[in-house]
C-alpha cells in the first residue's frame, strides 16, 4: 500500500509539471462551458438540468484523457526510464495500479473543477440534485475507464503523439459506435452488440439519474480488464 | 516464481475466462437505483400494489420495432419498466414482440397500434420506415390499448390508469360546461377536451340541461352568463358529494372590444360561494412573474413582444405543499385572474385549502381597468410601487358542503333534480355527503387560449389533476404528480438578474477557472525549472576545479 501511495504521488507530481495536463484540463472546463451555455443553450432551452452539459463529457473525454494518459508508459520508454521502473521491487499491477490512481486523481480535480457550472446556476431554478449526483458518478465512472483504455494504449507505443492518436481513435470508436445506426443500416443483433460495447450509452443512464447495474458493471469490468492486460504485457516486458 | 506453464495457464487463460464470464454474467444482471428525486424511473408503491392484489392473469404485450431500440434509449427503458412490472407478480404475463415480424405488425394494426415514421438512413440513400412501440394490456375479455409510447417517464401514470380502467371496466365520467356564451366548448376548448377524453369519459353539457346522474364530476368553464338555474345545480351537485371545478372571474375582459375589462355584476355564484365561505374580488391579479406577450405593431409595422402582467405564471413554489393537486402540476398559467378568497372562518364541516396564489409580488387592480398591452408598461408604475403580497387566486374545498339555500331569481323547481338523483332526494345538511370543489381565479384559463401561456401543457396537466382529485382518485394523482417537477429557469423574478446570473456563470466556467487552471500551471512549471536551474548551477558551481580548490 505505501509503495502504491509513492507511484501514486510520483505519478502526480509527473503530471503536475507537465504543460499537456493544464491545457487538457482548461481545454475539458472551458469546452464543455461552451458547448453547454452557447451550442446546447442552456438559456433558451429554459430547463433547469444539467443533462446538456454532461452529455458533451463522453465526447469530450474522447481528447481530454488521451492527453492525460499519453505520458503513461510511452515517455517511459523513450527515456529509458522503464528499464529502471521494471527493475525495482514492484510488482506489474502495482506499476499500472500506481499510474493509473495517480491519472485518476488529475481527472477528479478536473471533474472537481466543473462543480461551480452547477452551483453558481442554482439560483435560477429547482435542479434535481440527485440526478446532478447520478451525472458525477456516470462522469467518474466512464473518465475511469477511458483512463485505463489511454494507459492500456499507451504501454504498447514508444512516443508520446503515437499514444495519444491510438488512445483517442480507440476511445471514438468505443464512443460512437452505439450510434452507428444513424448513419449504417445494420442487422439489429449487431446494433445491439455496438450499443452494448460503446461507452455511450452506459453514460445515458446516469444523465436522467439512474445508476444502472448493468452500466455500473460494465464500467468497472472494463477497466479492470484493461488494467489486467496492461499488467500483462508490462510483465511480459518484465520477463523478456 | 511460477512455472512458465503454469503462469501461462492462470493469466493467459483462467484469468480472462474469468474476465469473460464475469462480463457475460454481469450485462445479465438488471437492478438499479434510482437517484432522481421522487424516483422518477422506479415503480411506485401505488403500482406495486396493484399488482400485488391482482387475482386474475394480466397480459402485457409490447410490440417493438427494433429499429427504434437502436435509434432511441427509451423503448429499452419501456421494456425494462414491464419487465420489473411483471417480476413483481406472476400473474403478469409480459411478452415483447418484434414488431418487423409482419405477422406481429398486422395484428400491431388490427389492434390499433399507431405505426410511425422514422427516416432510415444509409450510406448513399434514406428512406422512411414504419415503427411500433405500443403495449396492450389485456384482462379477461377487455383490452386496453397505448397506441404509441415513447416516454418512459410518463410510462407508469398510463399504464396504471389505464389499467384501472381496464379492470374496474369503466372511467370517471366529467359533464362540462361553458358559463359564457361567448365561448362554445367544441370550439374555444378543443384543447381541454381532448386531453380529458384521454382518461374520463367527457360529456358536454349545455346551461338549463340538467346535470347526468352519471357524472362524477362537473367542470365549468367561465361563469359570466352562469345561470341561477345552474348556479342552484351546481349547489345540489356539491351537497350530493360530487366534485366540481370552477374557472371563474370576477372581472370579465371582453376579447372582442380591444380588451376591454369590467366588473360582473353580483350574481347567484357570489351567494352560493359566500356560503361555502369564499369570495371571488373584483379586482384583477397582477404578478412580477407574468407573461411576454407578442404585441402587433401599429399601422401593420413590425410584431413586438411586451411584458404583460396581466397573464401571470405560478409556480410549484407558489402552491400549497402536501396538497395532491399542487403536487401533481408543477404550475399553471392564468389569464386576467381574479382573487379568490376566504370570507373569515371556514364553515364547519368544510376545508378550504388555498391551492396557489401569487409570488409575494402580486398586485391587484381596481376598476377602471387598464388591460390593453398597447397602453405600454407605464401604466403599471403605480401598482408596482405599492407593496406586494401573495393573492390567492386558485382555492380547493372538501367535505360537506351545505345546501344552497338561496336559488336565486331564476331557480325553477326542478333545479337539479337529476343532479339530485345522484344522492338521493330529499335531504338535510346531516346528510350532506363530502364533496370536493375547485375555483381556479380565471375564466380564460382552459380555453384554447391556454396556446398563448407560458407552458400549454401545464394547464392540461392541471385539469387532468383535478379530475382525478375530484373523483377522489388519489393514487393516480400520486402518479401523475411523479413526473410533474417544474424544470423551468423561473427561479428568479426579474428577467435581467437572470441573464446576469448566466452571463455571470458563463464567465466563471468559460473563462475564469480554466484561466486560472493554465496561469496555475505555469507558475508551477515556472517555479519547478527554477529549482531545477537553481540545482544545475549549485551542481556544476561544486563540481568546477575552483570550488574544488577551496
Amino acid at each position: 500500500m505505501t509503495r502504491l501511495l509513492a507511484l501514486t504521488k510520483k505519478e502526480l507530481r509527473i503530471h503536475f509539471s507537465s504543460p499537456p495536463v493544464f491545457l487538457a484540463i482548461g481545454f475539458f472546463l472551458s469546452a464543455a462551458a461552451l458547448w453547454f451555455f452557447f451550442i446546447y443553450g442552456f438559456l433558451a432551452r429554459d430547463t433547469a438540468s444539467l443533462r446538456g452539459y454532461f452529455a458533451a463529457v463522453p465526447i469530450l473525454m474522447v481528447l481530454v484523457i488521451p492527453a492525460l494518459t499519453m505520458k503513461g508508459w510511452a515517455e517511459e520508454y523513450r527515456l529509458g526510464t522503464s528499464e529502471l521502473l521494471l527493475t525495482l521491487p514492484l510488482r506489474s499491477w502495482e506499476l499500472v495500479l500506481g499510474k493509473y490512481l495517480g491519472t485518476m486523481t488529475v481527472v477528479l480535480v478536473m471533474v472537481l473543477l466543473t462543480v461551480p457550472v452547477a452551483f453558481l446556476l442554482m439560483p435560477l431554478g429547482e435542479f434535481d440534485l440527485g440526478q446532478i449526483t447520478a451525472e458525477y458518478i456516470g462522469t467518474v465512472l466512464l473518465s475511469g475507464t477511458a483512463v485505463a483504455l489511454g494507459l492500456f494504449v499507451s504501454v504498447w507505443c514508444t512516443n508520446q503523439s503515437t499514444a495519444f492518436t491510438g488512445a483517442a481513435g480507440l476511445l471514438l470508436v468505443l464512443t460512437l459506435i452505439g450510434r452507428l445506426d444513424s448513419v449504417l443500416s445494420l442487422p439489429a443483433p449487431f446494433l445491439a452488440v455496438f450499443r452494448y460495447v460503446s461507452l455511450d450509452t452506459h453514460f445515458d443512464g446516469f444523465v436522467r439519474g439512474v445508476l444502472d447495474v448493468r452500466a455500473l458493471w460494465y464500467y468497472v469490468w472494463l477497466t479492470a480488464l484493461c488494467l489486467y492486460v496492461t499488467s500483462l504485457v508490462l510483465e511480459a516486458r518484465r520477463r523478456a | 516464481m511460477q512455472s512458465p506453464a503454469r503462469y501461462r495457464l492462470v493469466y493467459f487463460v483462467l484469468v480472462p475466462l474469468a474476465f469473460v464470464v464475469a462480463g457475460v454474467l454481469g450485462s445479465q444482471v438488471s437492478g438499479r437505483i434510482d437517484l432522481t428525486t421522487g424516483q422518477l424511473y422506479t415503480i411506485s408503491p401505488p403500482a406495486r400494489e396493484r399488482l400485488e392484489q391482482l387475482e386474475n392473469p394480466v397480459r402485457i404485450r409490447y410490440f417493438l420495432s427494433p429499429r427504434l431500440e437502436s435509434y432511441s434509449g427509451e423503448p429499452e427503458r419501456i421494456r425494462e419498466y414491464l419487465e420489473e412490472f411483471a417480476a413483481i407478480s406472476p400473474l403478469v404475463e409480459l411478452q415483447v414482440l418484434d414488431a418487423s415480424d409482419p405477422e406481429h405488425r398486422e395484428t400491431a394494426l388490427d389492434l390499433g397500434l399507431l405505426p410511425q415514421q422514422l427516416t432510415d438512413r444509409d450510406r448513399d440513400s434514406q428512406s422512411l420506415v414504419t415503427v411500433f412501440s405500443g403495449v396492450v394490456l389485456g384482462y379477461g375479455d377487455s383490452q386496453t390499448v397505448l397506441p404509441f409510447v415513447l416516454d418512459s417517464e410518463e410510462l407508469e401514470y398510463e399504464l396504471v390508469s389505464a389499467w384501472d380502467e381496464m379492470i374496474t371496466e369503466r372511467a370517471f365520467e366529467i359533464a362540462v360546461m361553458s358559463g359564457n356564451q361567448e365561448l362554445e366548448l367544441r370550439s374555444a376548448y378543443q384543447n381541454a377536451l381532448l386531453r380529458l377524453s384521454e382518461r374520463f369519459a367527457v360529456r358536454l353539457v349545455e346551461q338549463g340541461d340538467q346535470i347526468p346522474a352519471s357524472a362524477d364530476m362537473l367542470f365549468v368553464f367561465g361563469n359570466k352568463d352562469l345561470s341561477g338555474t345552474t348556479v342552484a345545480q351546481i349547489g345540489e351537485f356539491l351537497a350530493a358529494g360530487g366534485g366540481v371545478m370552477l374557472s371563474i372571474e370576477g372581472v370579465h375582459v371582453q376579447l372582442d372590444d380591444e380588451l376591454t375589462a369590467r366588473e360582473l355584476p353580483p350574481s347567484d355564484l357570489d351567494l352560493l360561494l359566500e356560503q361555502y365561505g369564499v369570495r371571488v374580488s373584483r379586482e384583477l391579479v397582477l404578478d412580477r412573474f407574468h407573461m411576454i406577450v407578442p404585441l402587433a405593431g401599429a399601422g401593420g409595422g413590425p410584431e413586438s413582444f411586451v411584458r404583460y402582467p396581466h397573464w401571470i405564471t405560478l409556480m410549484s413554489r407558489n402552491a400549497a405543499p402536501g396538497h395532491p393537486v399542487s403536487e401533481a402540476v408543477a404550475g399553471i398559467d392564468l389569464f386576467w385572474p381574479s382573487r379568490i378568497e376566504p370570507l373569515g372562518e371556514s364553515p364547519p364541516g368544510l376545508q378550504l385549502t388555498q391551492l396557489y396564489t401569487t409570488s409575494y409580488e402580486g398586485r391587484v387592480m381596481d376598476s377602471p381597468f387598464a388591460t390593453n398591452p398597447a397602453l405600454g408598461e407605464d401604466v403599471y408604475d403605480r401598482i408596482w410601487r405599492e407593496g406586494g403580497d401573495r393573492i390567492g387566486v386558485v382555492m380547493a374545498l372538501s367535505g360537506s358542503f351545505p345546501f344552497y339555500a338561496d336559488a336565486g331569481s331564476d331557480a325553477g323547481e326542478d333545479v337539479g333534480s337529476d343532479a339530485g338523483a345522484h344522492a338521493g332526494t330529499q335531504r338535510s345538511d346531516e346528510m350532506a355527503d363530502d364533496g370536493r370543489l375547485l375555483l381556479v381565479g380565471g375564466g380564460y384559463t382552459f380555453s384554447d387560449f391556454l396556446e398563448l401561456g407560458e407552458d400549454p401543457m401545464r394547464n392540461l396537466r392541471f385539469l387532468t389533476a383535478a379530475g382525478h382529485w375530484l373523483a377522489g382518485d388519489e393514487d393516480l394523482l400520486a402518479l401523475l404528480g411523479r413526473t410533474s417537477q417544474d424544470l423551468r429557469l423561473n427561479g428568479l423574478s426579474s428577467s435581467n438578474l437572470r441573464a446576469a446570473v448566466v452571463r455571470f456563470a458563463q464567465w466563471v466556467n468559460i473563462v475564469v477557472i480554466p484561466a486560472f487552471v493554465l496561469l496555475f500551471g505555469a507558475m508551477r512549471i515556472i517555479r519547478r525549472r527554477r529549482i531545477k536551474s537553481a540545482a544545475y548551477v549549485d551542481s556544476t558551481e561544486a563540481s568546477s576545479p575552483a570550488t574544488k580548490r577551496r
